[in-house]
Formats: C-alpha cells, sequence, structure tokens
C-alpha cells in the first residue's frame, strides 16, 4: 500500500498544491485565449491540421485589417496609455514630453541618410523586437503568478526570466537581418566553425524554450506552491511564435496574437484606472471602448497617414514606410519599458 | 531640464506630430484621390511601378527597400525578378545570392542565379544551381524549367525534356514550356510528340515562334520519313 494524501496529512506533510489556471482577470477562457495566447496554439494548430483551414490568400486578405485592428493599435496603446495613465507626465516627464520631438528628429535624420544608416534603425527594431516579446512574457506570467497567490523567490524569479528570455536569445542566433547577423560581419559568419556553432545554439536554445517552464513548475511545485497554468501558457505562446511561426514563415501572425495580449492587459489596467479614479459604480465597457477606439485611430495615423507626409517631403515610399515602422515599434519599446514598473501606488496595486 | 521647457518640447512635438498626419493624409488624397488603403506596404509603389512599365522607378524602390531590408525575401524576390527584367544580370544574380543566404531552403534562389548564369552563357556554373533548386523544391515548377534549360543548352535534350514534362504536369497551360518541351523531342527526333507540344502552345498563345517550330518540325517528320522509307524497288544501290 503506497502513502497516499491520508497518509501525508496523517504525518502532517501539507499536500501538494494542485494544477490551476490562475486568479484571472476577465474570464477564465478570455485570458488564457488573449492574455495567455491560447488563441494562437490554437490558431496555429488549426491551420496546420485542419483540412477546413482557410488559404494562405484568404488569410493574406484579412491580414491588412487584422493588422490595423491588434498590431497598429497595439503600438498605439503603450502611447495612449501613457498619457491617460495617472501621474505619467509628473514621473515621466522626458518620455511624456520630449521623446515625441526627440523621435522625430531621429526619424527625420535617418531618413535623409536612409541607404546608410536606415539599415541599422532597422536591425535595432529587429533585435530588439524579440526583447519586448520575451519582456511582456515575463511581466504578464510574474504577473498571474503574484495575482495567484505564487510568489516567486528570487532564484525562481531568475528562472522564470531566463525561461522568457530563451527566446529572444534564440532569435538574436537564429535571425536573418538582426541580432547576430548585425553584430558578425558576412565573412566571420561564413567561417565553418562559427556556422556550426550557431547551428548547435540554435538546436540547444530550441529545446530550453520548451524545457525551462517545465522545469520552473516543477520546481515551484517541490517547493510546496502552484505556478499558474497561465503563466507556463505565457511562456510557451511566445516560445512557439519564435520557433513553430517563424519556421513556417507566418510569424506575421504572431505579431497579431502579440498585440491583442498586449491590447487586452493594457485595457485592463486603464479600466481600473479609470473606474478607481471615478469611484465604486463605474462600468467598463466605456472606458474599454473609448480606449480602444483612440489606439485604433492613433494606429492609423501612425502606421498609414505617417509615412505619407515623408512622401510628401520627397522621401521615396519604401524607406518612408520602413523606417516609419522601426521607429514606431523603438518607441513603443522605451515607452513600454517605463509604464508597466510596479510600484506601490500604481501598477502593483491593479496586479494584486 | 525645467518644466516649462519640457512643455515647450512637447507641444512643438505635439504639434509637429499632428502637421505630419494631417499632411500625411493630404498627400494621399491628392495622389491617390483617397485616404490612405491598409494594405499598402513598404513594396507597393514599386510593384505599381513595375505594372506601369517603370523598371528604372520600381527597381529604386525596391534597391532602397532591400538595403534598409536586406534580410527580407519578399523584397529581395521583387528586386531580383526586377533586375532581371531590366536586362540586369549581375544585379539580379547578386539579389538572387543575398534570397539564397535568407531563405537557403528555397529553390527561388539558386534557380534564379542559375538562370542569369544562364542567360550570361556560363552553363557549366548554372547547371550545379538548377540541380541544387530542383533538389530543394522537386515540385517547384520554375525549378524544373530552368534546369531544363540547362539540360538542352548541355544537349542533354533527353534529361530536358523529362524536367519539362514534369513542369507542365505541375503548371499545365503554359505555351513556352510547351514550345520548349516541343523543341527537345524535336531536337531527339521524336517528331510526332514535338509537333503535338507545338500545338498545345499554339492553342494556349498563338506566337509566331510555336507556329514556326510547328512547321519545320513537320518538314522534319516528313524528310525522316522519306529518308527512312525503303527505296523503290529497281533502283540502284
Amino acid at each position: 500500500m503506497s502513502a497516499g494524501p491520508l497518509a501525508a496529512a496523517a504525518l502532517g506533510a501539507p499536500p501538494l498544491p494542485r494544477l490551476r489556471l490562475g486568479r484571472t482577470f476577465v474570464h477564465p477562457g478570455f485570458d488564457a485565449l488573449v492574455i495567455g495566447g491560447g488563441l494562437s496554439l490554437l490558431a496555429v494548430a488549426w491551420l496546420k491540421y485542419s483540412g477546413a483551414a482557410p488559404t494562405q490568400a484568404e488569410l493574406l486578405a484579412w491580414l491588412p485589417m487584422a493588422l490595423l485592428f491588434s498590431n497598429s493599435a497595439h503600438f498605439a496603446a503603450s502611447t495612449v496609455r501613457l498619457y491617460t495613465k495617472p501621474g505619467a507626465f509628473a514621473e515621466f516627464p522626458f518620455l511624456t514630453m520630449g521623446l515625441p520631438l526627440a523621435t522625430l528628429a531621429v526619424l527625420g535624420l535617418v531618413m535623409v541618410f536612409a541607404e546608410n544608416v536606415g539599415p541599422h534603425l532597422q536591425a535595432l527594431y529587429l533585435t530588439w523586437s524579440p526583447y519586448h516579446y520575451a519582456a511582456q512574457a515575463y511581466g504578464l506570467a510574474l504577473m498571474y503568478a503574484m495575482r495567484s497567490g505564487c510568489p516567486l523567490e528570487p532564484p525562481e524569479k531568475r528562472l522564470l526570466r531566463l525561461s522568457c528570455l530563451t527566446p529572444f536569445v534564440f532569435a538574436f542566433f537564429n535571425g536573418r537581418g538582426a541580432g547576430l547577423d548585425w553584430f558578425l560581419p558576412q565573412g566571420v559568419q561564413d567561417l565553418p566553425w562559427v556556422y556550426l556553432s550557431r547551428g548547435v545554439v540554435v538546436q540547444v536554445l530550441q529545446v530550453a524554450i520548451f524545457l525551462l517552464p517545465i522545469v520552473l513548475l516543477v520546481l515551484v511545485r517541490r517547493r510546496g506552491r502552484s505556478l499558474p497554468l497561465i503563466s507556463l501558457l505565457i511562456m510557451v505562446s511566445n516560445g512557439i511564435w519564435w520557433t513553430t511561426l517563424v519556421y513556417i514563415d507566418a510569424f506575421i501572425w504572431a505579431t497579431v496574437f502579440h498585440g491583442l495580449q498586449y491590447l487586452a492587459i493594457v485595457t485592463i489596467f486603464h479600466v481600473k484606472d479609470r473606474q478607481r479614479a471615478a469611484g465604486a459604480g463605474r462600468g467598463w465597457l466605456r472606458p474599454t471602448a473609448t480606449f480602444y477606439a483612440a489606439c485604433v485611430a492613433l494606429g492609423y495615423c501612425l502606421f498609414q497617414l505617417w509615412p505619407h507626409s515623408f512622401a510628401l517631403l520627397g522621401f521615396g515610399w519604401s524607406e518612408s514606410v520602413l523606417l516609419v515602422v522601426a521607429a514606431i515599434n523603438i518607441h513603443h519599446f522605451i515607452v513600454d519599458a517605463y509604464i508597466w514598473r510596479l510600484r506601490k501606488e500604481g501598477n502593483y496595486s491593479l496586479v494584486t | 531640464m525645467g518644466t516649462s521647457a519640457y512643455r515647450i518640447i512637447f507641444v512643438v512635438g505635439a504639434s509637429l506630430m499632428g502637421v505630419s498626419f494631417l499632411g500625411g493624409a493630404a498627400h494621399a488624397v491628392l495622389t491617390r484621390h483617397r485616404l490612405p488603403e491598409l494594405g499598402a506596404g513598404p513594396l507597393s509603389e514599386g510593384t505599381e511601378r513595375l505594372e506601369a512599365g517603370d523598371l528604372a522607378g520600381a527597381t529604386r524602390e525596391f534597391r532602397l527597400a532591400a538595403a534598409i531590408h536586406p534580410a527580407e525575401p519578399r523584397v529581395l524576390i521583387r528586386l531580383a525578378r526586377t533586375l532581371e527584367k531590366a536586362g540586369d544580370l549581375r544585379g539580379a544574380d547578386d539579389a538572387y545570392a543575398r534570397l539564397q543566404r535568407v531563405r537557403p531552403l528555397s529553390a527561388e534562389g539558386p534557380a534564379g542565379r542559375a538562370r542569369m548564369l544562364l542567360r550570361a552563357g556560363r552553363v557549366d556554373e548554372a547547371a550545379p544551381l538548377a540541380a541544387r533548386a530542383v533538389q530543394l523544391e522537386p515540385n517547384n515548377p520554375e525549378a524544373l524549367v530552368c534546369l531544363a534549360e540547362v539540360r538542352l543548352e548541355q544537349n542533354r535534350h533527353s534529361d530536358a525534356a523529362i524536367a519539362y514534362a514534369r513542369a507542365l504536369q505541375l503548371q499545365p497551360g503554359n505555351a513556352e514550356v510547351h514550345n520548349h518541351l516541343g523543341i527537345a523531342y524535336a531536337l531527339q527526333g521524336r517528331y510526332d510528340q514535338a509537333i503535338e507540344q507545338f500545338k498545345a502552345a499554339l492553342a494556349i498563345s498563338a506566337g509566331e515562334q510555336f507556329r514556326a517550330n510547328l512547321l519545320r518540325a513537320q518538314q522534319e517528320r516528313t524528310r525522316a520519313a522519306a529518308a527512312a522509307a525503303p527505296p523503290p524497288a529497281g533502283t540502284p544501290p
């Protein structure tokens, strides 16, 4: 007869906590699918294995709409959040008041020297992008752990960070035109031992991306706590985006899912701020709708109108679009690094 | 920096952004008679110029796009094809080589390079690239056609015919490929099959070359038949 839970209870050992999704913000289904990235995994499985899945051409026809309502809106969302966040102007004077002009100045300069400096702005954005995804995954996974009653110890936090950063390191080594490609001259990259080592590193990282989250889950359980499954889902989704979707040339759809994830969480924070400021009884629909409408409108202005202003000044269309997109991305990464800082009186209280 | 200085900077920055958006909208309305459409990406202008026959304008757009985003396969493909169309074999070869580096498992890079080398008359250099393209994507009609052209130049007519026939299986209705398959058959003396292919090409497109090839194949068939016929009785050996 094995020592079951009854025996453990008799001996006074606490039973291992059950696996659970975690304490969600909106609804378990919504949080798991949209914020956790579950929707992207279902979509990938559907596209790969379902006979009824739409064709590539049918999907591409929907892409511009998906990009406007998710991707473009999510870039705008960090700016809208920054300027609507209580106390942001006082807390971040350069970010709120100086960065717009600085961005314009840098973009203008890069436009003038597009052929020489443009590739570096592009490479910077492409190198930074997977880091931004990784940081978002880390922030969300940690946030769900905290609000689900599973605060992580410093070593566990380090493992969580490592786990979330692995897709970034993978993209750094595996990406074309960014990461290692940007830093290493072509001649060095072509050296047989460099080429081979790079391949080995990529293979190892590909395994680590999916292994580390499981190691973290087991480690936390062995210490008598239960990491919420949504934290695990967030890490795995990000890993799938940078591996599977990259390999099947569908990474553009990862940006749509990342955008949805971002929009959902930023809207939740915005609405909670609004509700807190207005007091009890304030509904969620109106602040959600106005916030999202502002994000879509600003997204349209940034991605559709802004490149035309450079074309009006005589710059070519391709460099206008490419460099404006790179500048918007980098601006978003910078703003994002500040607006999610957890402070006792701000985001922290909303998380917990 | 003081708060008032920040405020001034903010007003300037926000105003410039506002003016940029308005200017962008005005530019789109004036040049395209509508607000910007959602699908317009960095390659849209170059593609429009290409469709309008402005090869130089399209090349300039794609070249700059490829300089800024050197690892984007779609940009490299457009650039390479535009340069190929413009007759810049060296530039196209370079763009296809970059494509090959970015997408090492795609046939498009090696097939494009092989085509450029073939056009430059460097058949021996083109051959391994064309073979590699088919090895990477055995069901890619473009790669198969490229390999067939190389084999034709190498006088390996039977291999050329096999590759053309496979390309036609995968992409039926291509008059040029029917015509080339006809040539490959004719060069092997298989005139009936050649005539069949030239007729198929003519049924798809009324090309002068196809008609001339058909006539020539019919003449060759007659000549061959006459040569093969036994001499009439009583003719001295």
